[in-house]
């Protein structure tokens, strides 16, 4: 079995000329044969550009022209991403056959960045509607036990970083997307600050939600993901004009004098997490505290606050986006996303103005909590993943989330392995920064991982 | 030499400056005339004497002293109630607000005073600034200096009506469809809504955040230009407030227009809004008279002035009924039958609605700023017809009498002036539109306008019976 | 005041969407977690309260 190699490693080893960038792809390229048939993370392998995409690496490799750290590494793309002459279907039948005429910005910034582009990753329908049975393809399984989910909505990118079938990919995060599957896949995944990464040429399910994100199998990886999609982009309104700084500069110094803020009733009261999960974010916040951190508790407003104004502004502003298709087409979207939202239909003007004026008052909260504080820790989901099929149709409404209070906030927020729980299925934690603070909570985040030794582990692919 | 009260701002503040005029004489000429004739006018909610004397006498002291702050100082100022004043009530015109004393002054009324102005009034408005000319309120609505007979509009009626009769020199205005340059029109005299952002809406009872504006009214462009210098002021307290750098708002009065390039948007007036001939007679001459003072005048196209309209009246609902939700659900009945009626049209608006006006409202944006590449101005009517009728009920009618929601939607500057006078002796109105934060050149061809279609010597006579 | 099966299938029917009775029973059954929440993010403010998202003039 070939070894599974994190990106750090493999461009470690490729710009020692110690490993060749068209030997990995085809590393990858043979998992994917071998695995993908029962994860389902691919809606499109597209081994051609693959081998072409290695094959230039190989030779900036040989004439010594490497690009940088993602050179040559093996990515996919979260079936939103448009991408010049590949398919784009959102993993609905109303895209099955949607071509797109250019690349999304980010999809072009990697390219540059020299990555070998393997596919496109299954997703929600339009990062929404799953896990869904009645779509054209069939939703991306969890690679540490396939009958179990791999939560939404970049499943696909969760799955096939989680399983080394790719070294990294791009998910997007409206309200859980990135953090709630790297929770549940194991892996590491940021969602960056609003307006860090440009959303241009990604398919948009909630403008003032929608953020674009690396994932991969460890913190630093997700650093030098992050570092070559973000920056400003003028054809994005919500894109932020400032520098991006080097996020892998302090990233090995430790939580040393860190002041770290523990959102306890979140995951304790507001919506009670399961005992390895508890005991995973319990085992973050003592490596903290032994690497010398400052610890204590903070208290917000009830998790079922931040979660109200930020499902009734992503159901909104879903709906206007679909509104035409739903009159006209309704029965060709899957029953869950059609279901979803259909509440947006039944919202007025004026209540979704009252959710944005809410979200105000939220995000002042949230500032002056960390006023003191560098970091914020909660959980990044509830529980190890549930059987697949046993996914309820309405979670959003029955049961507040972890991850939505950043969305509405709009600050970075990253979710790591802290741990295996039941069946061996991973537990997620969750590290929050400040807005444009992404470096810190790389910082933390590496930190603790680093400590940890979870990265040790992989999942136990059969066939 | 003119009577106090019907000197301009910049002519007042010369002979200040130099001590030919006192303030305090000059306030208690408009306090005199204020309880002379509004008692006809009822631009006055509240009339500020004993603080305003105080105010004009500190002013002449400091002035004497040699401490000149500007050309606000001493200067009597009126404001529209639903500009916050520390200890002063602000009605917002309402019966809901009869008894509200806010705590802190608006951002843009502590730069009032900061600039030595002499704060003298609080005016009529709309109530809550979306009303109607009502008859159903605790304090009844504003009549057109011109004859009181008719609406002077709104909504910030008793601004443009006390400024126009010489009860202040210059008043403060809001503007969230037009509510300065409509009553600037009706009135004969200059109002601004400058961009969104440039002033500061912090103490400003909201009507509807994204196209609420702060703006000054005067008799002229160039007194305008005078407010603005001292209101243009980043305030980090306002979440719209714009990072800009202040500009010499005034470097534009007087200078030649040759080269500049007008746009007219001949379809709003000759396709979109049947327009009256008087007001279209009044425009043609003004574009002549632009040619004629070397500006090069060529038709340009936007959308269609009902697009505008509904963009505008669709964010302009949702926002206005979040606000006021609460209120009306538990006590309508405070609430005047206009405002009641206008404000209740915002519970059938759909979230899905007011979010694709926002889209269509960043397309229109996009458009504007194309056609503002090809010309540096655009003009058109601000209103369609002089002043009609006070009692009107143009909600029930469906009168829409004004071109003043396009700038709105798109934020960018936009100045109405008077630019000539009906047979029957009404003013008629212009509108000059900017890019954004061009407040400059939008004033200078206001003032340059003014002077060519000499529309400034003719004050409206009113009668103290 | 609980919403009866047919108003609510009159309100959906309202917003232009085309669903089979089965699909609005569906959604029925759900409403009352959804009005929870519409309440919950909807609750009175403060008529100064500013919404989170910002109008700019001058789009770059």
């Amino acid at each position: 079995m070939d070894p599974f190699l994190t990106i750090a490693e493999a461009s470690a080893l490729i710009a020692a000329r110690k490993l060749s960038p068209m030997e990995l792809t085809r590393i990858c390229l043979n998992r994917i044969a071998a695995h993908d048939a029962s994860l389902h993370s691919f809606l499109l392998v597209t081994e051609a550009r693959a081998l072409a995409d290695a094959g230039a690496a190989e030779a900036r490799m040989q004439s010594g022209a490497l690009k940088g750290p993602l050179d040559g590494i093996p990515i996919g793309h979260k079936d939103i991403y448009s991408t010049a002459g590949i398919r784009t279907t959102a993993h609905s039948r109303l895209l099955e056959h949607n071509v797109p005429a250019g690349d999304a910005v980010v999809v072009q910034h990697w390219a540059t960045a020299g990555t070998v582009l393997m596919g496109k990753l299954a997703t929600h329908e339009f990062a929404i509607g799953g896990p869904s049975f009645d779509l054209p393809w069939p939703p991306a399984r969890n690679p540490w036990n396939p009958d179990h989910f791999t939560a939404g909505s970049s499943s696909g990118t969760g799955a096939a970083v989680a399983a080394g079938l790719v070294l990294g990919g791009t998910g997007s995060d409206t309200g859980g997307s990135i953090r709630g599957p790297a929770a549940l896949c194991g892996i590491a995944g940021i969602k960056p600050t609003y307006g860090l990464c440009s959303r241009r040429g990604v398919l948009p399910l909630s403008f003032t939600l929608d953020h674009t994100g690396p994932m991969a199998w460890t913190v630093r990886d997700c650093a030098l993901l992050l570092q070559a999609m973000a920056g400003y982009d003028a054809g994005d309104p919500a894109s932020a004009t400032r520098p991006v700084p080097d996020l892998t500069a302090d990233i090995d110094t430790g939580a040393k004098g860190l002041r770290i803020g523990v959102i306890r009733h979140f995951h304790e009261t507001d919506n009670p997490v399961s005992a390895a999960t508890l005991r995973g974010i319990e085992h973050a916040i003592d490596v903290f505290r032994h690497q010398g951190a400052e610890i204590r508790d903070v208290t917000l407003s009830p998790l079922a606050e931040y979660n109200a104004p930020g499902w009734i502004i992503l159901l909104t502003e879903a709906y206007a986006v679909h509104e035409p298709w739903l009159k006209e087409r309704f029965n060709d979207y899957g029953e869950l996303m059609r279901d979803r939202l259909v509440w947006g239909a039944l919202v007025r003007g004026s209540e979704y103005v009252q959710a944005l004026r809410r979200r105000r008052a939220l995000c002042e909260e949230m500032r002056d909590a960390m006023a003191d504080l560098d970091i914020l820790i909660t959980a990044s989901a509830v529980a190890e993943a549930p059987k697949i099929h046993d996914v309820p149709k309405w979670a959003m409404l029955e049961k507040p989330t972890f991850t939505m209070p950043f969305n509405v906030t709009g600050q970075p927020a990253l979710s790591l392995c802290c741990g295996y729980g039941a069946g061996g299925l991973p537990v997620g934690v969750q590290i929050i920064g400040k807005p444009f603070q992404e470096a810190t909570v790389l910082r933390a985040g590496h930190a603790y991982e680093s400590a940890a030794q979870w990265r040790a582990k992989r999942p136990d692919l059969v066939g | 030499m003119t009577e106090p009260h019907f000197l301009t701002i910049a002519q007042a503040s010369a002979l200040i400056r130099v001590k030919k005029l006192s303030p305090v004489e000059l306030t208690e000429a408009c306090l005199a005339r204020v309880k002379r004739l509004d008692g006809r006018l009822n631009s006055h909610l509240l009339l500020l004497e004993e603080q305003a004397l105080a105010d004009a006498t500190q002013a002449e002291a400091e002035i004497a002293a040699g401490d000149w702050k500007g050309p606000l100082h001493g200067i009597p100022i009126g404001l529209k109630d639903i500009f916050n004043t520390a200890g002063i009530p602000t009605t917002a015109h309402s019966a809901l607000f009869k008894d509200h004393v806010p705590a802190e002054d608006a951002f843009t009324t502590g730069l009032l005073r900061d600039a030595g102005a002499v704060i003298t009034s609080k005016l009529a408005t709309w109530e809550f600034a979306i009303g109607g000319s009502s008859f159903d309120l605790p304090w009844p609505p504003a009549r057109n200096p011109w004859d009181v007979t008719l609406d002077p509009s709104g909504s910030s009626s008793g601004s443009a009506v006390a400024v126009a009769a010489g009860l202040c020199l210059g008043a403060m205005g809001s503007d969230t469809g037009g509510s300065i340059r409509g009553p600037a029109a009706w009135c004969g005299i200059a109002g601004l809504k400058p961009t969104y952002g440039l002033l500061s809406r912090r103490g400003l009872l909201p009507l509807s955040f994204s196209l609420d504006h702060a703006g000054p009214m005067c008799w002229t462009s160039e007194d305008c230009a005078l407010m603005l210098q001292a209101l243009a002021c980043h305030d980090p307290s306002d979440s719209a407030s714009a990072s800009f750098r202040a500009e010499d708002y005034s470097a534009g009065i007087g200078a030649p227009l040759s080269g500049l390039r007008v746009g007219v948007v001949r379809h709003f007036f000759e396709a979109d809004l049947l327009t009256d001939p008087e007001t279209i007679a009044a425009l043609e001459a003004s574009v002549a008279a632009l040619a004629d003072m070397g500006a090069v005048v060529a038709d340009v196209r936007l959308s269609p002035f009902g697009v505008y309209t509904d963009v505008g009246s669709l964010i302009a609902r949702s926002e206005s009924y979040a606000i006021h939700q609460h209120w009306l659900r538990t006590t309508p009945e405070l609430y005047g039958a206009f405002a009641r009626h206008r404000l209740m049209a915002g519970a059938f608006v759909t979230a899905s609605d007011y979010i694709n006006a926002l889209r269509e409202r960043t397309r229109l944006v996009a458009e504007l700023a194309e056609v503002m590449k090809t010309v540096d101005v655009v003009i058109f009517p601000t209103a369609r017809c002089p002043a009609r009728p006070i009692g009107e009920d143009s909600m029930a009618s469906g009168f829409q009498p004004f071109f003043n929601r396009a700038f709105n939607v798109t934020g960018s500057p936009a100045l109405s002036i008077c630019n000539g006078f009906s047979q029957t002796g009404l003013p008629l109105s212009l509108q000059i539109g900017g890019r954004p934060f061009e407040e400059a050149l939008v004033l200078q061809v206001g003032h340059a306008l003014e002077r060519a279609m000499g529309t400034r010597a003719r004050r409206p006579m009113v009668s103290d019976k | 005041m609980p919403l009866s099966p047919e108003a609510f299938g009159r309100m959906l029917d309202q917003t232009g969407l085309s669903l089979t009775d089965a699909q609005k029973s569906v959604l029925f059954d759900a409403y009352p977690l959804f009005q929870a929440m519409l309440a919950r993010a909807t609750a009175p403010l403060p008529r100064e309260a500013e919404p989170a998202t910002v109008f700019v003039a001058d789009i770059r």
